[in-house]
């Protein structure tokens, strides 16, 4: 069932509604030590339609092989709430192309020998993998909104691993990308795998990280990371509204140094975390969130910018058809300083750390309490990285963190991820440049 | 109509479909509630010829000759080493379905039950209920369809109160969710906010059931894996076979076949009826959870732990983890009592290192302790663990006393 007819029926039943139509092809592939594990071809078809009535939103996601109409599932189910749009929702319309350069259908071929020939050749065990998407969706809603995409996004990685003097370690890259075909991953893999690889050389060599430091130097992944996670879910406007964030009530405050700005913005093609509309067919648009040190907005879907009264920022995004909206970040980051690097080394002094890289994390955004583990980092002697050291994790408070930002450095680099919230993952970017920050913080793990 | 397979040779291909019906139930606080209905269905070709292992899948109106072409063009790339598929699927016998999974009304009851529980201090931010049923069918040359059902209903609670609280679990069917537990459970996290400063430097921290599954099931339980021994991406290796795995001397058994429980299933997504494998056994390693392919790399026996409709991979079903000590013996040895901590994902199934944020800490006159750094080795600090254990959705795992380094957070 296409997306007009769905809307038609819709409109009789419901307060409001949102329909779509998705067609994807996809390619995945992995390598693993010179063997092929994976060089699979996908094919997506789908349409969904998002309904609004008695104050509850209903989603229906239904494929089409069966022929089955998702309209009277969604009907059917009881639920009554309190949600809402603004008065005017943005009736966005337009067509955007964020095509790269090839199909990934027509590429798997390529795709799938550098893969074998990259992990092949690595000194260490190697898994490199690709994943490329073609897709197509239409928005349409009661409202008003017609939108269409075509949007290429290529993600790919790398995973190095070897036995050193201290037992098993391992290192990982990945970069991805809108509006760029499988040619990205031609381009750019054997770069990321020789920057993984000598990452890996030195965690190999690696001592234990010091316990507790009091200024450490983060690497733009890992400050993204920390800023996406520790802060960025607290901006959320679903979060801000059920009182699980720590940023409720505190527009106009000062939650940050004042050498901290962080924004949110989708609207340029090309970080993975980009996106010409939202999935509620609302044009993106870039949202300041701290100016200077100071809150200046939540981030928000349809129905929390109607409860908090707020501007619709553009954020409302699922990873299916079959999800709900969630209010998610797309490519956040903190605007860059006028500091060089090394005077970021040096103003750590001896001693301190700079750590790289982001293996994960974890906020409980209600009370700002944070877990990260970065990479690995250096110990800092005579201005410079020296020392490697391995498992350092990093736990403190969301609020001292930004607080003791101390200086940026003047370049900006964007990291390419997966966030999860709800059960959902989606894309995002985030990154920033080089951060100073005064601790202490309690590093070592394991 | 012909059919698919007619040219195809036992061993050789398989084909799958799955059909997922899912619903979700949420009451958040503010904007009420939500509710999700979503139906897929996934047609899954598997190929295997000389030069490797195709795969093609669709959810639009691919049919499956169609597929079958495309499977054939991956497996053309050397795409995956072949495996042999069994010649018939012999399911085996395990309750792991219940129709109410997805009754909208069923969950609704629960979800009554949780704002029913809810004590007047604290506030309930969201209540999620997800139901899935999932119907599996598997072909292979020779044998008309099989078919496995399972279903799975999850519970999440958040609640706000001088601290925040969560709870969660899964089960097959509604009935064996305890939400009235569950939401005094968050309950009591929530209601009280942290008094005192954890000791900090070296200390035994008892690990609760809840927490301790969450650490195991991203250090010791993925290191079991036979996929990632193949990979060298374990804490193990294959030589490690019948040594010393873990300090404690605990047994961890993989159970796909527990009635009623949410890792249960009839037989995997390569055909193969799932077998109970003693993974640890008194520290020491016996065995790995492993699919058609990490079992031919490793020379192992398959467990029937193959799972997921494109390319599956060794997946534990239920999970049960079990010490020789008593519980109030271990928590009398302890500085410390963990019952939620934060970050356990970060924690390295290669080297069994972990960090991770106490959230919800105990010390041992029962008052509540500052959130603190935890820092250990799952696999190296791990010292005892209790008979007693509670089921946390697919896991079993008992109390265990975990040497740990503290840190103020």
């Amino acid at each position: 069932m296409d997306a007009e007819r769905l809307l038609n029926r819709a409109e009789e039943h419901a307060d409001a509604a949102i329909a779509y139509e998705l067609r994807a092809d996809r390619i995945e592939v992995e390598a693993v030590n010179g063997e092929l594990r994976l060089a699979d071809p996908e094919r997506h078809r789908g349409a969904a339609l998002r309904l609004l009535k008695d104050g509850s939103w209903r989603v229906v996601h239904a494929d089409q092989p069966d022929g089955r109409d998702p309209f009277k599932a969604a009907v059917r189910v009881p639920g009554r709430g309190t949600a809402d749009l603004p008065d005017e929702p943005p009736a966005a319309t337009g067509r955007h192309d964020w095509t790269g350069r090839t199909h990934p259908l027509d590429a798997l071929d390529e795709v799938t020998e550098l893969a074998l020939d990259l992990s092949r050749n690595s000194p260490h065990d190697c898994e490199v993998r690709c994943v490329s998407l073609a897709l197509r969706y239409r928005i349409l809603t009661t409202w008003g909104t017609e939108v269409e995409a075509r949007l290429h996004q290529t993600s790919f990685g790398v995973r190095v691993s070897d036995r050193g003097e201290h037992g098993r370690e391992e290192y990982h890259e990945r970069e991805g990308a809108t509006a760029a075909g499988p040619e990205r991953f031609l381009e750019r893999a054997e770069t990321l795998l020789d920057r993984a690889s000598r990452r890996l050389r030195d965690l190999l060599r690696a001592e234990p990280g010091p316990d507790r430091v009091e200024r450490a130097v983060l690497d733009p992944e890992l400050l993204g990371v920390l800023v996406h996670e520790a802060f960025g879910h607290a901006t959320e406007g679903d979060l801000v509204a059920r009182g699980e964030s720590i940023l409720r009530g505190r527009l106009g405050e000062r939650v940050a140094s004042e050498a901290v700005t962080i924004v949110d913005d989708p609207t340029e093609p090309g970080p993975f975390g980009a996106y010409p509309f939202d999935d509620e067919g609302v044009d993106a648009r870039r949202t300041v969130l701290v100016e200077d040190g100071v809150l200046r907005a939540y981030l928000t879907d349809l129905t929390t910018a109607a409860e908090l009264d707020a501007p619709p920022t553009g954020n409302g995004r699922a990873e299916t058809l079959g999800d709900h909206v969630q209010v998610r970040m797309s490519v956040t980051y903190v605007e860059p300083g006028d500091a060089d690097r090394e005077e970021l080394f040096e103003e750590a002094g001896d001693g301190s750390v700079y750590l790289l890289g982001s293996k994960g994390g974890q906020t409980d955004t209600t009370t700002g309490h944070f877990q990260f583990s970065a990479k690995m980092g250096y110990v800092l002697e005579d201005g410079e990285p020296a020392r490697p050291v391995r498992d350092v994790g990093l736990t403190g408070h969301t609020l001292r963190l930004l607080r003791g930002v101390l200086l940026l450095s003047r370049e900006r680099r964007l990291h390419a991820g997966y966030c999860g919230k709800g059960g959902q993952l989606v894309p995002v970017s985030d990154g920033g440049p080089h951060a100073l920050i005064e601790g202490p913080f309690n590093l070592r793990s394991g | 109509m012909t059919d698919p397979l007619a040219d195809l040779e036992p061993g050789r291909a398989l084909l799958l479909e799955v059909r997922s019906e899912r619903i979700e139930l949420e009451r958040l606080r503010e904007s009420g509630d939500r509710v999700s209905r979503s139906e897929t269905v996934t047609r899954v070709a598997r190929v295997v010829t000389d030069e490797g292992l195709g795969v093609a899948a669709s959810t639009g109106r691919d049919g499956y000759d169609e597929l079958i072409e495309l499977a054939r063009r991956s497996a053309g790339l050397g795409a995956g080493r072949p495996v042999t598929y069994p010649d018939r699927v012999r399911p085996e016998d395990v309750r792991a379905h219940h129709d109410e999974a997805t009754d909208p009304e069923r969950l609704r009851e629960l979800l009554e039950t949780v704002e029913a529980t809810v004590p007047e201090d604290v506030t309930l931010s969201a209540v999620s209920l997800t139901g899935t049923l999932r119907r599996v069918r598997i072909r292979v040359p020779g044998q008309d369809w099989v078919e496995r059902r399972e279903s799975t209903v999850s519970l999440s609670v958040d609640v706000i109160g001088e601290f925040s609280g969560f709870a969660w679990d899964a089960a097959v069917r509604p009935r064996d969710l305890d939400a009235e537990s569950l939401t005094e459970e968050a309950a009591t996290m929530a209601s009280r906010s942290p008094e005192v400063s954890p000791p900090e430097g070296r200390a035994l921290v008892a690990f609760d059931p809840v927490a301790l599954s969450d650490l195991l099931n991203h250090t010791l339980v993925p290191a079991l894996s036979g996929l990632e021994v193949a990979k060298g991406t374990s804490a193990f290796e294959r030589r490690d076979l019948g040594n010393r795995a873990i300090e404690a001397g605990v047994t961890v058994l993989n159970d796909p076949l527990r009635d009623w429980w949410p890792g249960s299933y009839r037989f995997d997504d390569e055909g193969v009826g799932p077998s109970r494998v003693e993974l640890v056994s008194e520290g020491r390693l016996r065995g790995l959870y492993t699919d058609l392919y990490s079992s031919e790399r490793l020379g192992l026996e398959p467990t029937g732990s193959g799972l997921g409709s494109r390319r599956p991979e060794p997946c534990p079903g239920n999970v049960i983890v079990r010490g020789e000590s008593s519980r109030e013996g271990l928590l009398e040895e302890a500085d410390l009592l963990v019952r939620r901590v934060m970050g356990a994902h970060t924690a390295s199934h290669v080297s069994g290192r972990f960090s991770v944020t106490g959230l919800w800490v105990e010390d041992p006159e029962g008052r509540r302790v500052k959130p603190c750094s935890l820092r250990g080795n799952a696999l190296t600090d791990l010292l005892e663990a209790s008979r007693e254990v509670r089921r946390i959705g697919s896991t079993g795992a008992p109390h265990a006393l975990v040497r740990c380094r503290v840190g103020m957070s």
